[in-house]
């Protein structure tokens, strides 16, 4: 409570902006004053950075029905039952969680998640997990869950940084950037890799982890815990297609294309976490 | 013609007294509803996370709070198993009812073995066996099956059971039959002329019936001589009787007689399987969910003395 209390006040005071302004809007209906013969007049610069509004730190325990600092995805049109805030944990005795289940009826794609109602940069964002284990109902199910910086933005284009578990491989994680420039179509450019964390006995299925990754103006390194006092496990690192643009944090819980859910498995998020850097 | 009248007096005021009538034994459960609202139900006990959650927003209905029991695939196959809640103190008779929705599996595991029991049980040293069952082979969900597990009262330790399987969906009764230690547990089906025992012999269907697509409201009404299962029709909000049993058998009745407890359970089974599906005996796989959203309890109190006067009990 005491650690929300803060992280609000923070938040009311800290409304950061970035250091260049939006694009100037042509006043409309007034007759720009004529240039004369010659060239036309020299295109706006174009901005450095996103003029966004960043959030401060925080950790959310989502302890409450809301949150200060995520929107739960909703999706309009028929009742949802995908995301349950402050929910008792199917699996820790007296914690509350965010309980999230996957939708039979879902398109691929389409699920259960939270976005950050403001911009993160530069700093560490980890999430305190259990995933299903559908191993043995489900061997074959495309299903992920995902921790996500991302953002679509029509001048920088999209970024996305992403570490996430595939439900059907809950021994492995997965992590990689992805890129699309600005009026590009299409799926973005991913590089990323998977790997097995060298933590003894890893399931993502079996018990809560702590994952998450650092993400500085050079490089991104992503990494696990066994608990969140334990010593971190180093996923991967690269220092190659690093976002340098804000972003919004997230998390996905959804079925892709392949073997939809047959079932609403419960996945279970302790606290999701950020701190900038 | 004295006579005649003091009996119509008497069948007048005898439902009203009845009615009116407080138990005052504390070995009883009084009337109750258990709505779930809490974390810690108020009336029954039995369990914890990870396989029993109280309180809880539904997980398919909005704005309803219920309770949750989750079989675990590590439970041994077995009735009483998996999660299980029970009234602290006795029932007896009267009406019982609750609002429940089973997992839909049928997609993700159809050969499953597992069983919903919404039920009475309660074996009494002396007076025997006192089961009454609404239950659900989850691999099938468009089937119900209702009976009763009694004793014979010269020896409490031989049982039989009386029982009907309905495709509630179709309107059908798949068979209304007993089977007792008589024999060796064979099972026989009732007379056709014993309306007694076969009551109503023809269910309208409710079209779409899938205890697992919906809640439902469930209940029995519990007398000395005659024991009614049926539906709230989800539409009308009728209810549908789905069995009226007045009957008995060649050994005893088949209707329970001494006190007993009011339970929820969910387990798994390995020799039981649904009547459409003889593959369906599997331990489940997943965690799957039952829901209920409240159960109630409402004793014949005057009934419920009368017996145990009678029975020194």
């Amino acid at each position: 409570m005491v650690r929300k209390i803060i992280g609000l006040l923070a938040a009311a005071l800290v409304l950061v902006c970035c250091t260049q302004p939006a694009l100037p809007v042509p006043d409309e209906g007034k007759e720009e004053p004529g240039p004369g013969p010659g060239p036309g007049p020299e295109p706006p610069p174009q901005p450095q950075e996103k003029t966004v509004q960043l959030t401060t730190a925080f950790q959310e325990d989502f302890s409450a029905q809301t949150s200060d600092w995520l929107d739960f995805i909703r999706h309009s049109g028929r009742p949802d039952f995908r995301c349950f805030p402050g929910f008792p944990s199917l699996s820790e005795k007296g914690n509350a969680i965010l309980l999230l289940r996957l939708d039979p009826a879902d398109p691929a794609g389409e699920g259960a998640g939270v976005q950050s109602r403001d911009f993160v940069h530069f700093g560490t964002y980890a999430v305190r997990m259990r995933c299903p284990d559908i191993t043995a109902v489900q061997s074959r199910l495309t299903a992920v869950a995902e921790l996500v910086l991302t953002d679509d933005d029509p001048v920088f284009g999209l970024d996305e940084i992403v570490l996430g578990v595939r439900l059907a491989e809950p021994r492995k994680v997965y992590t990689g950037v992805s890129r699309r420039e600005a009026g590009e179509t299409g799926d973005p450019a991913y590089t990323g890799d998977t790997a097995e964390p060298d933590l003894s006995g890893f399931n993502a299925g079996a018990k809560f982890y702590v994952y998450g990754f650092d993400w500085s103006a050079e490089k991104i390194v992503w990494w696990v815990k066994a608990t969140p006092s334990a010593a971190r496990t180093i996923l991967a690192e690269t220092t190659e297609n690093v976002p340098q643009q804000p972003l919004r944090m997230g998390f996905r819980y959804h079925s892709t294309s392949g073997h939809p859910a047959l079932y609403p498995y419960e996945l279970e998020i302790d606290w999701m976490s950020y701190q900038p850097t | 013609m004295k006579f005649s009248r003091y009996f119509i007096v008497l069948a007048l005021l005898l439902p009203a007294a009845l009615a009116s009538a407080q138990d005052p034994d504390k070995r009883y459960m009084p009337a109750f509803t258990e709505t779930f609202d809490d974390a810690r139900p108020q009336y029954f006990s039995g369990g914890s996370a990870p396989r029993i959650f109280s309180g809880v927003p539904s997980l398919t209905e909005e704005e309803s709070h219920v309770m949750l029991l989750r079989i675990q695939p590590a439970d041994p196959a077995g009735a009483g198993r998996g999660p299980e809640i029970a009234t602290s103190k006795t029932t007896h008779f009267g009406t019982y009812s609750a609002r429940i929705r089973v997992p839909d599996v049928k997609q993700v595991q159809p050969n499953v073995g597992a069983v919903v029991g919404y039920f009475t049980y309660r074996f009494t040293q002396g007076f025997g066996l006192s089961e009454i069952d609404f239950e659900w082979l989850i691999a099938d969900p468009t089937l119900i099956y209702i009976g009763t597990w009694t004793s014979d009262p010269a020896n409490v330790n031989n049982l039989q059971r009386v029982g009907r399987t309905i495709n509630l969906a179709k309107g059908q009764i798949l068979y209304t039959n007993y089977r007792s230690y008589h024999d060796g547990h064979r099972n026989h089906n009732f007379d056709s002329a014993d309306d007694a025992a076969l009551t109503p012999r023809s269910i309208a269907a409710i079209p779409d019936y899938d205890a697992s697509k919906r809640f439902y409201v469930y209940g029995f009404d519990w007398y000395p001589d005659r024991l009614t299962w049926w539906i709230q029709h989800p539409e009308t909000e009728e209810k549908v009787i789905l069995w009226d049993y007045t009957g008995s058998t060649p050994n005893f009745s088949g209707i329970p007689q001494p006190p007993t407890t009011y339970l929820l359970n969910f387990w798994h089974t390995n020799d039981w399987s649904v009547d459409t599906n003889p593959r369906s005996t599997e331990a489940p796989k997943y965690p799957y969910i039952l829901e209920v959203d409240w159960m109630k309890y409402e004793p014949y109190d005057a009934l419920n003395i009368q017996w145990r006067e009678q029975n020194n009990y």
